[in-house]
C-alpha cells in the first residue's frame, strides 16, 4: 500500500516493529566484533564507607584477565571526573563525581574496580578475587533524614547534606492563608522508583582503523554523550563516534553518561581492543539512576467560593549520592514551578530543598518532576474537595485557567501556550459516566480523577557545532525520488522512524514508503540534543519542518512548477539542512479517571477502568500517541500500586531484583480508554505539543484519589504510595472503629 | 548473570544418576541434581549457589508421567505443564488445577517439575500446599534402597528437607481418597508471584456436614504446614460459613510467621485466615456439586 496525502494525523502502524518483534533489532549486546574483551564492574557492597585498601594482585593473575583498573589506574588513563550538575542556584554544593571511588564509597553499587578479561565469565570470576577493605560509616537514606541536623555527612567539607535551598514565591501567600475559608495540607511522598528498562545499560567501545573511538552506547543523547565522553577523556568531540543502535527503553535513565561506561571506554582506548560491558539486572537496580524520592509538605488556601488562592510549603528531594547533570532540573525547573498545574493560583511560597543521601544517584525518570508536581497538587485538590464539600470535578472547573486567558503566565513564571482544560475534563466526565461497572461482591468501589499540565519540548541552551542553539535536520531528496531525513533527536522506543517519515512525506508531498529516517548516530545524523522531556515532536519536528520548507524552496526555484521529486531529478538531488532554533516549550494537558475495587479483607486494589483524555495539540500519529499513553499509564500505575526502591537503615537495597521489585504485569492492567482533544500549539510551526510523559502524570494521582475514595467510609484521609494491600488493610483496621463517617461524592452518579 | 564454573554430567538412567551422585560424593564434590532448573539455575547465575557438578536428570523418561493405580503416582520429573494437561489431574484434583494455573508463569510451568518443587524446600512454593492437603507421600531412591515418607515429614524448614546427598526423589504418590472437593487460594507477592499466603482445602461433605477436612498453608511459615487445629474444628461441623470462619480463625494457631519487606507476620497470618475461608467455601461448593 502506498500512503500519500493527509499523512499527518494518520494512524500508521510502526515500521520499527517487525524487526524488533522478530529478534532482528541491533542492540548494543547484539554486536561483538572479533577480539572483543569483556568487562565486569566490582561495586561497593556497602552504602557508606572509607576504603582502606584495594588489592587486585590476585585478580590480575586470574585466567583470561587482560587488565584490572582501580580509580587511580583510570585517573592515570586520563579519565575523569564526571560532569557536575547544571543550573544550580548560587552557593549550591556540587561535589565532584569521580569515575570510580578511591577514598570513600557513598552508595551500595558505586563502582570501585573494573576487570577486563577475554570472556565475561572470566571477568566475573576474577572480580571475586578483588579484595577491597571497607571501614563502614553510618548511612542515611531518605531525604528528610539526610537533611536533618546530625545526619551522617556524605561529602568532604560540607556542613550538611543539603545541596541547595531555593524558594519560589509569588504574591502574598501568608496573607492569602490568613484570609482563607479553608486550609488543606498534607505530607505526601513520591517514593524512589527504578526505571527498569527492558534493555539494561551497557557499552561497547573500540578504536577504529582511523584512530577514532567507536562507541556503541544505548543512549538518548548520541551527540551529548559524545561531547561528555570527549570532555571526560580529554579528547576532541570529532575523535569519538557514538552509535546508539536500537535502544530497549530508557525513560530518562539513558540520558546521562555513567562512570562504568566511561571506565570501559577508557579501557578500550588504552588496550586497543574492543571492550564490552553489559549491565546485569540486579546491577541495574544499583547502578542506573532512580527517579522521584521526594517528600512534600504542602497546603492550599481555598476561599468560600471554592477558589484555590494560594499554595505554600516545602519539598525535600533526595538526589542520592551525587548529582547527575540534569537531575536538579527535575526539581528546580519542573516539580516546583509546575505545582500550580492548570489552576489560577496567584499566591505561592514553596521552598525546594535538594539533599544528598547514601543511595543510587537520582536521574530524570519519565516525567522528571512533572508527575510529582501533578500528584502533590491533585491530591491536595481532592482533599480540598472533601474539606469544602464541593464535587471534585466542579472544584477543578472553578479553578482552571479559562481558554481566553492563554497564553497564560503562571505565578511561578511559566508561559502556558494554549489549552482548554474545561473541555478535557468535560469529555472525561462524559466518558466516565457512560459506563457503569459494578464492583465484585463485597468490594469497595472507588472513583478518582486528576487533571494535569505537561510541559514538553525543552531545548538546552547549549550551542551546537555551528554555534547556534537548536536541533538540526537534514532532508535529502535523491534524483530517484527517495528521501532521507536525518535528525538530531534520538528515539528509543517512541516510533520516530514512523512519525518523522510521516511528517516528512506529508510536508514534501511524497509517498511515506519513500522516506527513511536517520538518527541515533553522532556521525550520520545532524547535531541535536537527543530525546528526553517530551521534546522530539516539538524540537525535531520543527527542525524537519524547516528543512522540508528549504527543500521545497529549492524545488520552487526551478524554472517550471514541479514537485520536489521532479525537481530533485532535474537538479541531481536536493539537500537541505535547518535548525529548530529554540522553540518555546509547549504545554499539553489532560484529565484522567480511575475506577477501582478494593477488597477490604485483603487490601488488594483491582483497577477496573482507566479513562485518559489527552490534549497534545496537533497529532502526527494517533497510534503512537496512544502507545505513549498506554506505556506511561503502566508506569504510573506501577508507582501508585507496587513499585518502590526500598533500603534498610544501613542503606542496603532490599528490592534490587525483579523477584523483589514489582513492576506491573500486562495481566494486571485494565483496558485503557484513551481519548484525544486538540488545542494546537501556537509556538511551533506544526502546532504539536510534547506528550510522552502524560500517562505517568495523570494516572498516578487519579489512581490514588480513587483508592482514597474507596476508603472514605473508613475515614482514611491519605496513604502514601505504593498502595500495597498491607498498607490498605492496616489503614482499614486502624480506622474500622471510626465507622462510616464520609460518603463518596460519586455515590449518586456512578 | 554468569554462574561460577561447574562440571556437567547427563544421566542416562536413574541408576546412572545414582552412580554419578556416588562418584561426586566419593570425590568430595558438591553435586546438585538438575531437573527443570527453574530454581537452581537462577540461584547459580546469581552465584547464590555454586555446585561443582550438575547431574542432569531432566530427560529421564522413567521418572516422568502420571499413572493411575491404587491412587495416583506422579513421576518426579513430570512438568507443571504436563500435569496441567493431564485429564487425571484436571478432572480429579481441582485444587491442583487451581494451583497450576497461578504457579509462576508459562515458561516456568513448561520446565519446572513436581519433584523439584518438593525437593527444593521453598517455604513459599505453591504445589507443596496442595500435595500436603492431599496426603502425598514422597518416594526416594538411593543405591542402598528406596523409601517412602509422608511429605509432611519430608519438609523440614526453609530450603531444608529430609533428602540425603545420595538420594533422588523419584515420585510423588497420592493415596486413593473418597471423592472430595478441593480448592487452592493464593495471594501473591507482586514481583515474584510466589504466595505471601496460599491455602489448599480438601473436604468431603455428607448431608450438609463436613465429613473430612484437610487444610494446608504455604508462604506463611518456614515450611508449608497442615492446619490440624482447623481440620478438627471442621470435621462433623455443618458445611456452613460459620464453621468455615471458625476453622479459618485458627488456621495459624501456634505458627511463627515469616516477615520480610513484602509482608509482615501479622499480615501473612491474616491472609492465611481469609484464604482459608475462601478455599473452604470453594472446596465445599465443589464437593456438594459432586454429590447432587
Amino acid at each position: 500500500m502506498t500512503v500519500t496525502g493527509g499523512l499527518i494525523g494518520r494512524a500508521i502502524v510502526r515500521r520499527e516493529d517487525p524487526a524488533l518483534l522478530t529478534g532482528r533489532g541491533s542492540y548494543t549486546d547484539d554486536v561483538t566484533p572479533p577480539g572483543t574483551l569483556h568487562a565486569f564492574v566490582v561495586r561497593s557492597p556497602v552504602a557508606h564507607a572509607l576504603i582502606s585498601g584495594v588489592d587486585v594482585t590476585e585478580a590480575r593473575e586470574a585466567p583470561g584477565v587482560v587488565a584490572v583498573y582501580t580509580a587511580a589506574d583510570l585517573a592515570a588513563l586520563g579519565a575523569g571526573p564526571l560532569p557536575g550538575a547544571e543550573g544550580l542556584p548560587p552557593g549550591s554544593l556540587n561535589p565532584e563525581f569521580p569515575v570510580f571511588a578511591s577514598a570513600k564509597v557513598l552508595w551500595a553499587g558505586q563502582p570501585v574496580v573494573l576487570v577486563v578479561a577475554e570472556t565475561a565469565e572470566q571477568a566475573a570470576d576474577a572480580a571475586e578475587l578483588v579484595v577491597v577493605d571497607y571501614d563502614e560509616l553510618p548511612a542515611v537514606v531518605g531525604p528528610l533524614d539526610a537533611a536533618a541536623d546530625g545526619a551522617p555527612l556524605l561529602h568532604e567539607g560540607a556542613e550538611s547534606n543539603v545541596a541547595f535551598r531555593k524558594r519560589l514565591t509569588a504574591g502574598d501567600a501568608d496573607g492569602a492563608f490568613r484570609g482563607a475559608a479553608y486550609r488543606v495540607g498534607q505530607r505526601m511522598i513520591s517514593q524512589r522508583i527504578a526505571p527498569v528498562a527492558l534493555e539494561p545499560r551497557g557499552v561497547l567501545a573500540s578504536v577504529a582503523g582511523d584512530g577514532r573511538l567507536e562507541v556503541r552506547l544505548p543512549t538518548q543523547r548520541p551527540h551529548g554523550s559524545r561531547n561528555w565522553l570527549a570532555k571526560i577523556l580529554g579528547m576532541a568531540p570529532g575523535e569519538i563516534h557514538v552509535v546508539a543502535g536500537d535502544v530497549g527503553g530508557a525513560f530518562g535513565a539513558k540520558g546521562p553518561i555513567y562512570p562504568d561506561q566511561v571506565a570501559v571506554v577508557a579501557a578500550a582506548r588504552a588496550l586497543g581492543r574492543p571492550v564490552k560491558w553489559i549491565e546485569e539486572r540486579t546491577e541495574s537496580f544499583l547502578a542506573t539512576t532512580h527517579g522521584r524520592d521526594q517528600v512534600a509538605d504542602l497546603e492550599v488556601a481555598v476561599d468560600a467560593g471554592g477558589r484555590i488562592t494560594a499554595m505554600r510549603g516545602t519539598v525535600h528531594a533526595s538526589f542520592g549520592a551525587y548529582f547527575t547533570p540534569n537531575a536538579p532540573g527535575s526539581l528546580l525547573g519542573r516539580l516546583g514551578p509546575m505545582l500550580p498545574q492548570g489552576y489560577r493560583i496567584e499566591h505561592f511560597d514553596v521552598e525546594l530543598v535538594g539533599v544528598f543521601a547514601n543511595t543510587t544517584p537520582i536521574g530524570p525518570y519519565r516525567g522528571a518532576g512533572r508527575p510529582e508536581a501533578a500528584y502533590f497538587c491533585e491530591r491536595l485538590v481532592d482533599l480540598a474537595a472533601a474539606e469544602t464539600g464541593i464535587d471534585p470535578a466542579e472544584l477543578r472547573r472553578r479553578n482552571f485557567i479559562p481558554p481566553p486567558a492563554f497564553p497564560y503566565t503562571s505565578c511561578t513564571g511559566l508561559t502556558y501556550d494554549s489549552g482548554d482544560y474545561l473541555a478535557g475534563l468535560d469529555l472525561l466526565m462524559d466518558k466516565l459516566s457512560a459506563v457503569t461497572i459494578p464492583p465484585p461482591d463485597g468490594q469497595l468501589l472507588g472513583v478518582g480523577i486528576a487533571s494535569f499540565v505537561e510541559p514538553g519540548g525543552i531545548t538546552p541552551r547549549i550551542p551546537g557545532p555551528d554555534g547556534t542553539v537548536g536541533d538540526h535536520a537534514t532532508v535529502t531528496v535523491s534524483p530517484d525520488g527517495k528521501v532521507t531525513v536525518g535528525v538530531g533527536t534520538s528515539a528509543h522506543g517512541q516510533g520516530h522512524a514512523t512519525a518523522f517519515a510521516q511528517l516528512t512525506a506529508g510536508l514534501l508531498g511524497v509517498p511515506y514508503e519513500d522516506v527513511t529516517v536517520v538518527f541515533g548516530d553522532s556521525d550520520a545524523a545532524p547535531f541535536g540534543y537527543g530525546t528526553f522531556g517530551s521534546r522530539s515532536a516539538v524540537a525535531g519536528g520543527t527542525a524537519i519542518y524547516h528543512a522540508c520548507q528549504a527543500a521545497l524552496g529549492a524545488a520552487r526555484r526551478v524554472d517550471a512548477p514541479m514537485s520536489v521529486t521532479e525537481a530533485a531529478a532535474r537538479l541531481g538531488g536536493i539537500t537541505a539542512t535547518a535548525g529548530s532554533g529554540a522553540p518555546p516549550e509547549t504545554y499539553a494537558s489532560g484529565s484522567y479517571a480511575c475506577v477501582v475495587a478494593v477488597d477490604p479483607d485483603t487490601g488488594r486494589v483491582t483497577v477496573l477502568r482507566v479513562v485518559a483524555v489527552d490534549d497534545c495539540g496537533v497529532v502526527i500519529n494517533p497510534l503512537l500517541v496512544e502507545g505513549q499513553v498506554h506505556g506511561a499509564i503502566a508506569q504510573g500505575l506501577g508507582q501508585a500500586l507496587c513499585e518502590e526502591m526500598a533500603y534498610d537503615d544501613a542503606g542496603q537495597p532490599v528490592s534490587a531484583s525483579l523477584m523483589d521489585y514489582a513492576v506491573p504485569f500486562a495481566a494486571s492492567l485494565p483496558p485503557i480508554e484513551s481519548y484525544l482533544l486538540s488545542t494546537p500549539s501556537p509556538v511551533n510551526p506544526l502546532g504539536v505539543k510534547g506528550m510522552g510523559e502524560s500517562g505517568t502524570i495523570g494516572v498516578t494521582p487519579a489512581l490514588v484519589n480513587a483508592v482514597m475514595d474507596a476508603l472514605r467510609r473508613y475515614g482514611v484521609r491519605h496513604l502514601d504510595m505504593p498502595l500495597t494491600p498491607e498498607k490498605i488493610w492496616t489503614a482499614i483496621n486502624a480506622s474500622r472503629q471510626a465507622g462510616s463517617r464520609l460518603t463518596s461524592p460519586w455515590a449518586a452518579g456512578l | 548473570m554468569f554462574p561460577a564454573d561447574f562440571g556437567y554430567a547427563r544421566a542416562r538412567s536413574l541408576d546412572d544418576a545414582l552412580g554419578l551422585l556416588a562418584e561426586a560424593q566419593g570425590a568430595g564434590e558438591e553435586a546438585k541434581l538438575l531437573a527443570g532448573g527453574q530454581s537452581l539455575l537462577p540461584m547459580m547465575k546469581l552465584r547464590l549457589a555454586a555446585p561443582q557438578t550438575l547431574i542432569d536428570i531432566g530427560g529421564l523418561a522413567e521418572l516422568t508421567g502420571v499413572t493411575n493405580g491404587d491412587g495416583i503416582t506422579i513421576g518426579a520429573l513430570t512438568t507443571y505443564r504436563a500435569l496441567q494437561r493431564d485429564p487425571r489431574v484436571a478432572g480429579r484434583l481441582p485444587a491442583m488445577t487451581d494451583a497450576l494455573a497461578v504457579l509462576a508463569d508459562p515458561q516456568v510451568r513448561a520446565r519446572g517439575t513436581i519433584g523439584g518443587a518438593v525437593a527444593h524446600g521453598d517455604p513459599a512454593a505453591d504445589l507443596p500446599a496442595v500435595l500436603l492437603a492431599l496426603d502425598a507421600e514422597v518416594l526416594i531412591t538411593a543405591r542402598s534402597g528406596s523409601r517412602a515418607l509422608p511429605l509432611d515429614d519430608f519438609l523440614q524448614g526453609v530450603f531444608a528437607t529430609d533428602l540425603a546427598d545420595d538420594e533422588i526423589v523419584t515420585a510423588i504418590t497420592l493415596p486413593p481418597g473418597a471423592a472430595a472437593g478441593s480448592a487452592y487460594e493464593k495471594f501473591e507477592q507482586p514481583a515474584s508471584h510466589l504466595p505471601l499466603a496460599g491455602v489448599c482445602a480438601v473436604v468431603t461433605v455428607e448431608k450438609g456436614a463436613i465429613r473430612s477436612a484437610k487444610v494446608a498453608v504455604t508462604g506463611v511459615a518456614s515450611r508449608p504446614f497442615r492446619a490440624r487445629h482447623s481440620e478438627r474444628i471442621l470435621v462433623s461441623a455443618p458445611a456452613a460459613a460459620d464453621s468455615m470462619a471458625a476453622a479459618a480463625a485458627s488456621v495459624a494457631e501456634g505458627v511463627r510467621p515469616l516477615s520480610d519487606q513484602h509482608a509482615s507476620g501479622p499480615f501473612r497470618l491474616h491472609l492465611a485466615e481469609v484464604l482459608t475461608r475462601r478455599a473452604l467455601a470453594r472446596a465445599v461448593a465443589r464437593a456438594s456439586r459432586r454429590h447432587l
